[in-house]
């Protein structure tokens, strides 16, 4: 897929730490993730606190021990790059992290802060890099007054704003969210949100989301892919999957979140999971979520699921789906 | 899920747990006292849930530990109409008369379960803390009477588990201790801030369920504060809402959703986006909530209101009026433009 401007293939991070005496403690924390990510498309990652989600986004910007596996940005394998030739294909993906008081630098006024990239990569002459600093603080709907002033002096969401603006600013072809809408009251959020959008019909820009918060991801994202103890257990076009999930696991998340509307609340059907994420150091046999799987077969305890595709364009990883499937089921109509 | 019965509206308002009237919190700044909450009031009853909700800096946390008391008199004033547990005013009792209700008749629990436990104590002897100081129980007792109160909560093995410290529970299950701890000298009055803002959606899910469960089965009376729409339609049965340190409307949960009455009510419903659907897109306020020392005379709201009109809303400041209205209990709203205005909710 050529207009592909990211794809990962089977990728896999593993961290260990050292341990005087014993064996290295192994955490396995992504297993086998592979997706794409098209030019002006938005893909969520969503799952919750200690799915891998944030851990992807971070191998992709080469963060994290990646075990295996294959990055390929803007159509450049990231695999045995080194020096410049790295430093020009990362040019091409910028992060946004959650926290904006602590992403920006307290010290440095916001020209430099946004100039800091643009030093890094394009070497622009003093006036013309003011100009460029001046023209993003006004794309994200800032002004270019405020390029003098320090971080203390703008509040939550008009510090993503330049946070956003220091990631476009070497017009890469993909900006990597890591909550960016998080940290930010509901109205800010919504705000923030906007501007994502715009840029990415102005500028062209590729997102991948990462978010835990799954009504924003609605209203965003193109695609999603739901990440369940480091492996993608759902993956499809956002309505197919919010609308019609498949995985157990999708339809409880799904289900547990609390719809702003108390006549509909109070009719929905809620799956309420049982217990936790198992412990990383002690992973369970065949398919991760079996422990808590309503549904769980005996081949779920022994056996890791295939993915199987689904019609709308989804794909999912179940014995369930699996054997609906292979027995002519009615999943697919 | 509980079952759809109709909300019991409290007929009786003699029924109120707890009930707050005229509260006002200043705090000290650099430039003298500073109002942050004013003329503050609701009342929650036995079995039912009442929520304050609110932006960041609306004043809805300061408001609740104003009626714990729980706010340093050195940098803070309170005062109020009336303060009342039960029978019992609050705003007479001594510290020491103080401490005697903490904990045992009304409890708070925090979104933060890892700082508000210590990690140097076992889970037991923090969940049997309050029954030592307030019944004064021995430790054996208390230590046993804290494992049935935690086996209540979703602790699996609850006995086995006294010894254990906080850092070995996860996020979700140190929630559920601190509302053991809260409710092991079975308060009449539950305020819980944030509770579940910093677990993830199934494990949210879970602690609604839990605090669901509690209120339907002892009658306790909670008090949820909270920022996310979605937990206000899932367990509250009254809401009051605040921005800029004012109740700006007081509701039965259905009718504040159904037919939001405040502008700023309305605006934030449109704003929350909804998971089961993607049409609507969600909305923004422009600008953000005023600094409580520079308060826009009139309406607080009045700036960034849309229906705002010069000479009405922007003079005098605005009071809380009853509307007339059917069944439920009296709706309140600080709008001057009430009636007049057709607001359109989130569907």
């Amino acid at each position: 897929m050529t207009d592909d401007v990211l794809s990962v293939r089977d990728l896999s991070v593993t961290f260990r730490s050292k341990r005087m005496l014993r064996p290295p403690r192994v955490v396995k924390a992504v297993n086998h993730v592979s997706f794409d990510l098209g030019a002006r498309e938005t893909l969520a990652i969503v799952g919750e606190s200690g799915s891998g989600k944030s851990t992807v986004a971070r191998a992709i910007m080469g963060l994290a021990p990646t075990e295996s596996g294959d990055v390929t940005i803007m159509g450049g394998r990231l695999a045995g790059r080194r020096g410049k030739e790295l430093r020009d294909l990362r040019r091409h993906v910028q992060m946004v992290f959650q926290d904006p008081y602590s992403s920006l630098n307290p010290s440095m006024t916001i020209l430099e802060s946004v100039a800091e990239p643009l030093d890094a990569h394009l070497g622009l002459g003093k006036r013309e890099r003011a100009q460029r600093v001046g023209d993003l603080l006004e794309l994200v709907g800032l002004s270019a007054r405020h390029a003098s002033r320090y971080p203390h002096e703008f509040s939550g969401g008009q510090r993503q704003r330049v946070a956003i603006a220091r990631a476009v600013a070497v017009d890469p072809g993909i900006v990597i969210c890591d909550e960016a809408v998080s940290a930010l009251d509901v109205s800010t959020q919504n705000q923030i949100v906007g501007l994502l959008r715009e840029l990415r019909d102005r500028l062209g820009t590729a997102f991948l989301f990462i978010s835990h918060d799954l009504a924003v991801v609605r209203h965003l994202a193109d695609r999603v892919a739901v990440m369940y103890f480091g492996q993608i257990v759902e993956a499809g076009p956002v309505a197919r999957v919010f609308e019609n999930p498949q995985h157990p696991y999708t339809q409880a998340l799904l289900s547990a979140v609390p719809i702003p509307d108390p006549a509909v609340q109070r009719r929905r059907e809620r799956i309420v999971l049982s217990g936790e994420m198992p412990d990383v150091s002690a992973p369970p046999t065949g398919c991760a979520f079996n422990p808590r799987c309503q549904h769980a077969m005996q081949i779920c305890r022994v056996e890791a699921p295939p993915s199987v595709e689904l019609s709308g364009g989804a794909q999912a990883s179940c014995h369930l789906l699996h054997q609906i499937e292979t027995t002519g089921g009615t999943v697919r109509a | 899920m509980a079952a759809t019965v109709p909300v019991q509206e409290s007929s009786a308002p003699t029924t109120a747990a707890l009930r707050v009237a005229g509260l006002g919190v200043d705090v000290l700044g650099p430039h003298g006292w500073m109002p942050v909450v004013e003329n503050a009031g609701f009342s929650v009853s036995r079995g039912q849930t009442l929520g304050i909700v609110g932006e960041s800096g609306s004043g809805k946390t300061v408001t609740s530990l104003a009626i714990m008391r729980l706010l340093d008199p050195r940098t803070t004033r309170i005062r109020a109409d009336r303060l009342s547990l039960g029978e019992t005013d609050l705003t007479g009792l001594t510290r020491r008369q103080l401490d005697r209700v903490r904990g045992s008749r009304i409890s708070m629990v925090f979104q933060e379960p890892m700082t508000s436990l210590d990690p140097s104590y076992t889970v037991g002897e923090q969940v049997a803390a309050p029954l030592r100081r307030h019944l004064g129980l021995g430790r054996k007792e208390a230590l046993k009477r804290a494992a049935r109160m935690l086996d209540l909560v979703g602790i699996a093995k609850a006995e086995q588990r006294l010894g254990a410290y906080p850092h070995e529970f996860s996020g979700g299950m140190r929630q559920r201790v601190m509302i053991a701890g809260a409710l092991v000298c079975e308060p009449e009055v539950l305020i819980a801030d944030e509770p579940t803002t910093a677990l993830d959606v199934t494990i949210q899910a879970q602690i609604l369920d839990l605090l669901r469960s509690m209120r339907d089965e002892f009658g306790l009376a909670l008090v949820i504060i909270t920022h996310n729409m979605g937990v206000v339609a899932d367990i509250c049965d009254h809401v009051a809402v605040m921005y800029a340190g004012q109740v700006v409307e007081r509701s039965a949960v259905d009718q504040l959703f159904a037919e939001p009455a405040h502008p700023y009510t309305a605006k934030l419903m449109r704003s929350t986006p909804r998971l089961d659907d993607a049409t609507v897109t969600p909305e923004f306020v422009p600008g953000s909530q005023p600094d409580m020392a520079h308060l826009p005379p009139g309406c607080r709201f009045h700036p960034r209101c849309t229906h705002a009109v010069a000479g009405r809303c922007d003079v005098e400041p605005i009071e809380l009026v009853t509307l007339e209205s059917g069944v439920h209990t009296p709706r309140r709203v600080r709008c001057v433009r009430h009636g007049e205005l057709e607001l359109r909710s989130n569907r």
